[in-house]
């Protein structure tokens, strides 16, 4: 067991050493006010996942759901793509567009898709750690629901080894 | 396109990052109408040793018309020896909630969670848990005792590593994201049907065996609110140079349509799916299968597009 144990090791290094590279990953935690014709509905808290299909071009899915505004169980979910571009050293604007799903009997959500965009900065805080502040629209397009929002958290970033 | 992982019983350097996902079966000891059943899953992720940050989502399978009622969260926990094979944990975490008839339980869906107990390595990568905790909507009447319990699996990626520093020990792995687009008829009297978006996941534990999570919401129809979530297991493979064929089951929870015919939320679903490797990434398939609602009253077969796209991640394994 051993000697196959180390075969395969031994394989995996081989095979690995051309072809490594590295991914960017970036996870935002945060905190979203709906701002406008919002119903009620003020706060929600959420996290989005974006993972880099090239430096500046990332694919972006996350959700978020509601802590204020008695609308308990309102949430949403959405992918999409984003672009982000460095300022300075420390300070990285990006912008992304989604669609998705969301939803709750207190609102005029139609079927329940939806689609938003953000835009934003994040400001490096810390090795890989950031805190952010962003900017955006959510409308539900077979409904009559349509916000402004305002998300304010903080972000992790981090590369990945991968082999392909 | 090769789907293929090597598997090796190799040490894990101090460069690896830990995480432990946890697929998690809670009880709720009261709410406004008896006990709640709920099933989800937890995702750590290891800032040392035994810090962790953590994400989670859970949704209800069990209890009276608790359909749709689910909570999901992001927190902090820790993992710690005190005996061989024995770790302490726990986590406190901040989430939002809601659903299933329980809008005085939730409120305005701020939750807090506290959990403490046990965890059992069953071997280096697979192991049980066990906590008591302390659910409270802050802004809700729902205020309640909980238990949970687990089956966790842990696995290690690198982060924030030199390419030229590849670690010896580090294996191969394969994912694959399909998004999905589906329809189902949600109400077999009127014939009312429902679109849903949303994905799968699937971690490859052989060339071709997977397990993973699934996860939709609905889009078209009347139902918006409505969303389903699953633990998935299957078999994805290419024959013919380009083609894709995968088959799978699912078991979780659905909900938050508005009708009693979703039952407790409990549901499983089984799926086919035929399709053609645009690239070594991307992959267009169409798929045919099942989905009910097992102590609910809707039973309907399922169909829509994926779009796939693989993943390669160098990841490490323990001794």
């Amino acid at each position: 067991m051993k000697i196959i144990s180390l075969a395969l090791i031994f394989s995996a290094s081989i095979l690995l050493t051309p072809l490594i590279g590295t991914e960017r990953h970036i996870e935002h935690f945060y905190y979203e006010n709906y701002l406008g014709d919002n119903q009620g509905l003020t706060g929600l808290i959420g996290y989005y996942h974006d993972t880099y299909i090239s430096p500046h071009v990332y694919f972006t899915v996350g959700t978020a759901w509601a802590t204020t505004g008695f609308h308990g169980g309102y949430g949403t979910a959405a992918l999409g793509l984003g672009y982000s571009a460095p300022l300075n050293a420390d300070l990285e604007w990006d912008a992304k567009v989604m669609v998705g799903a969301g939803g709750h009997f207190l609102i005029e959500a139609g079927g329940g898709i939806l689609t938003q965009w953000q835009t934003g900065l994040r400001h490096r805080l810390a090795d890989h750690f950031y805190g952010e502040i962003r900017y955006g629209g959510l409308n539900y397009p077979n409904g009559n629901y349509s916000v402004n929002t305002l998300s304010y958290g903080v972000a992790v970033d981090y590369s990945v080894l991968t082999w392909k | 396109m090769a789907i293929g992982v090597l598997m090796g019983t190799v040490p894990v350097t101090s460069s690896s990052t830990q995480h432990v996902q946890t697929i998690v079966f809670e009880h709720y000891f009261t709410s406004d109408n008896g006990t709640i059943g709920m099933g989800g899953f937890t995702f750590d992720t290891f800032l040392n040793d035994s810090l962790f940050y953590r994400l989670s989502v859970l949704e209800a399978v069990g209890g009276v018309n608790r359909a749709g009622y689910a909570v999901a969260g992001f927190g902090v926990g820790w993992l710690t020896p005190v005996a061989p094979r024995w770790n302490w944990t726990g986590a406190l975490e901040v989430g939002a909630g809601g659903g299933g008839h329980l809008t005085e339980g939730t409120g305005g869906g701020l939750s807090f969670k506290y959990q403490t107990g046990l965890h059992y390595s069953i071997n280096p990568e697979w192991g049980w848990a066990v906590s008591m905790g302390w659910l409270d909507f802050p802004d809700g009447t729902l205020h309640t005792p909980i238990v949970s319990t687990g089956l966790t699996w842990r696995h290690w990626d690198y982060r924030n590593t030199d390419t030229d520093a590849v670690p010896k020990e580090a294996i191969k792995s394969v994912q694959v994201l399909t998004l999905d687009h589906k329809s189902f008829i949600y109400n077999q009297d009127s014939g009312e049907t429902i679109s849903l978006i949303g994905g799968r996941f699937r971690k490859f534990i052989t060339p071709t065996i997977y397990w993973g999570e699934a996860g939709y919401a609905a889009i078209s129809g009347k139902r918006h609110g409505y969303i389903e979530g699953a633990l998935i297991g299957g078999i994805r493979s290419i024959f013919m140079d380009r083609l894709v064929w995968d088959l799978g089951v699912g078991i979780g929870a659905g909900g938050g349509g508005g009708d009693s015919r979703e039952g407790d939320g409990l549901m499983v679903q089984t799926y086919a799916e035929l399709g053609y490797s645009l690239t070594d990434r991307w992959a267009l398939s169409y798929q045919v299968g099942t989905m009910s609602f097992v102590n609910g009253d809707i039973n309907s077969t399922v169909s829509g597009l994926n779009l796939g796209y693989t993943l390669w991640s160098v990841q490490g394994a323990a001794k």
